[in-house]
């Protein structure tokens, strides 16, 4: 394969990209927060899970959503290598973000649980 | 009288100066103007004449650039040697860039195209009937002619034979790479050249790469099986899921605000973060009725999906932002 065309803007799969940077800032800051409220109960920090979602998010749907839509989808005429890719990152996206949902959802659930006893 | 003279000088040189001008463009310009012509709407996208390939199976592919229909009453095209009239089909209006771009391919043997093609069942195609193609895989060179004969399109390979009939009509900067044999096993290629993407055009050989799938009429192959099927689906309800988590996980937020509310006394705001992570869950219901309905999020779904996320990741910024502010000030204050 030869020629890649590369589309370094890709609108609109960019905006959804900012839009996911945007929620793991928010991440970020909530964690802040939850690790607060956390060392007030005296329970271990699992504000780091919150952290580590985020960067998950980042690493694992925004890099890879980019990619594929930056490079392989504007590509994919050329090959059927580019659908195999595209499949691939979108698989690697989605499970990307649902381990990201699972790391953000344990500790907020446990803090709530903790506080209701 | 200086001031005079320019004016007259002009008056009487200006003649010989234009003409002269008109000359230096002709002798200029004149042999692009035989090789290019204005804007073409109708250009050769994509040709399959592979070294070793199955010659039978050869085939070339237009694409109407236009926004307007294109009748083909008039067209031709040739080859280094032999030049065929196009019938009068019209390639209905569809720039390549949107999905309606109308290709049509021409065939010299119909079954055979179809056998190695299947994809391409349904898409209109002009069969010459020859039983064998005619494209010289080595060296060879397709001539696209308008109306009135004016050169629309042209791409070659290979070296240039001067005993061609059609040989003064290629130009050194349309001579495409030889779809040679792999150099490895000797085996034939099996692939085309193409524009990339679809109907680029400008003017030059390097629009051509080559193409690993051939996509006659703009038809791919089916991709592998284990990328489509087993991970398709799958995929699909992992989305789902994911969002919906995400989702959940920013409601909690919420709740935790709602609990720090009740705990403390200090207002948090805690209805506007249950509000702001809306918008995820709207985006993952656009896209999950896309995928289940067809397969992919068509342009609207994502321009209405995407900025309703971002929206909601903006609001969730701020209100967790709120949120940490004043724990963040009541906290300090019980220390």
């Amino acid at each position: 394969m030869n020629n890649l065309v590369i589309d370094w803007f890709p609108i609109p799969p960019l905006i959804l990209e900012i839009g996911f940077i945007l929620l793991a800032v928010a991440l970020f800051r909530f964690a802040r927060v939850l690790g607060e409220l956390l060392e007030i109960i005296q329970k271990p920090p699992l504000e780091a899970l919150v952290v580590v979602a985020a960067v998950v998010l980042i690493l694992t749907f925004v890099i890879p959503h980019y990619i594929a839509s930056a490079v392989f989808y504007p590509n994919r005429d050329a090959s059927t290598t580019m659908w195999d890719y595209l499949n691939l990152f979108r698989t690697i996206s989605f499970v990307g973000m649902l381990v990201a949902a699972v790391l953000v959802a344990i500790p907020s659930a446990m803090y709530l649980w903790w506080t209701s006893r | 009288m200086l001031i005079g003279t320019k004016p007259l000088a002009l008056a009487r040189y200006g003649r010989y100066l234009t003409l002269a001008f008109l000359a230096l463009a002709c002798f200029s310009f004149g042999p692009m103007l035989a090789h290019a012509a204005p804007s073409p709407s109708v250009v050769i996208n994509e040709y399959y004449a592979p070294v070793g390939g199955d010659r039978q199976a050869q085939w070339i592919e237009l694409v109407n650039r236009s926004t307007d229909p294109i009748l083909l009453n008039g067209w031709t095209l040739a080859t280094s040697n032999q030049e065929f009239a196009l019938p009068a089909i019209t390639l209905k209006a569809g720039g390549p860039a949107s999905n309606g771009a109308d290709f049509v391919l021409i065939t010299f043997n119909q079954d055979r195209v179809r056998a190695a093609f299947p994809a391409i069942s349904g898409t209109t195609t002009i069969p010459l009937n020859l039983g064998e193609g005619v494209l010289n895989p080595a060296a060879d060179m397709l001539l696209l002619r308008a109306p009135g004969g004016t050169i629309a399109d042209e791409i070659g390979w290979g070296p240039v034979d001067k005993s061609w009939k059609n040989a003064a009509f290629t130009a050194d900067d349309r001579r495409a790479p030889v779809l040679d044999r792999d150099h490895a096993n000797g085996d034939p290629l099996l692939k085309s050249m193409g524009r990339l993407p679809d109907g680029k055009d400008t003017d030059s050989a390097s629009d051509f790469v080559v193409r690993d799938s051939p996509s006659p009429a703009g038809k791919l192959p089916p991709p592998s099986l284990d990328n489509t099927d087993l991970r398709k689906r799958p995929t699909d309800y992992i989305s789902v899921v994911a969002g919906v988590l995400l989702w959940i996980g920013f409601v909690m937020v919420a709740l935790i605000a709602r609990r720090f509310q009740n705990l403390s006394g200090q207002n948090t705001y805690w209805q506007a973060l249950l509000i702001a992570p809306v918008g995820i869950l709207i985006y993952t219901w656009i896209q999950a009725a896309a995928f289940f309905n067809h397969n992919a999020m068509t342009d609207q779904e994502k321009w209405t999906g995407f900025p309703i996320l971002l929206l909601s990741a903006i609001l969730c910024i701020y209100v967790i932002s709120v949120f940490r502010r004043i724990a963040g000030r009541y906290l300090e204050g019980t220390r």
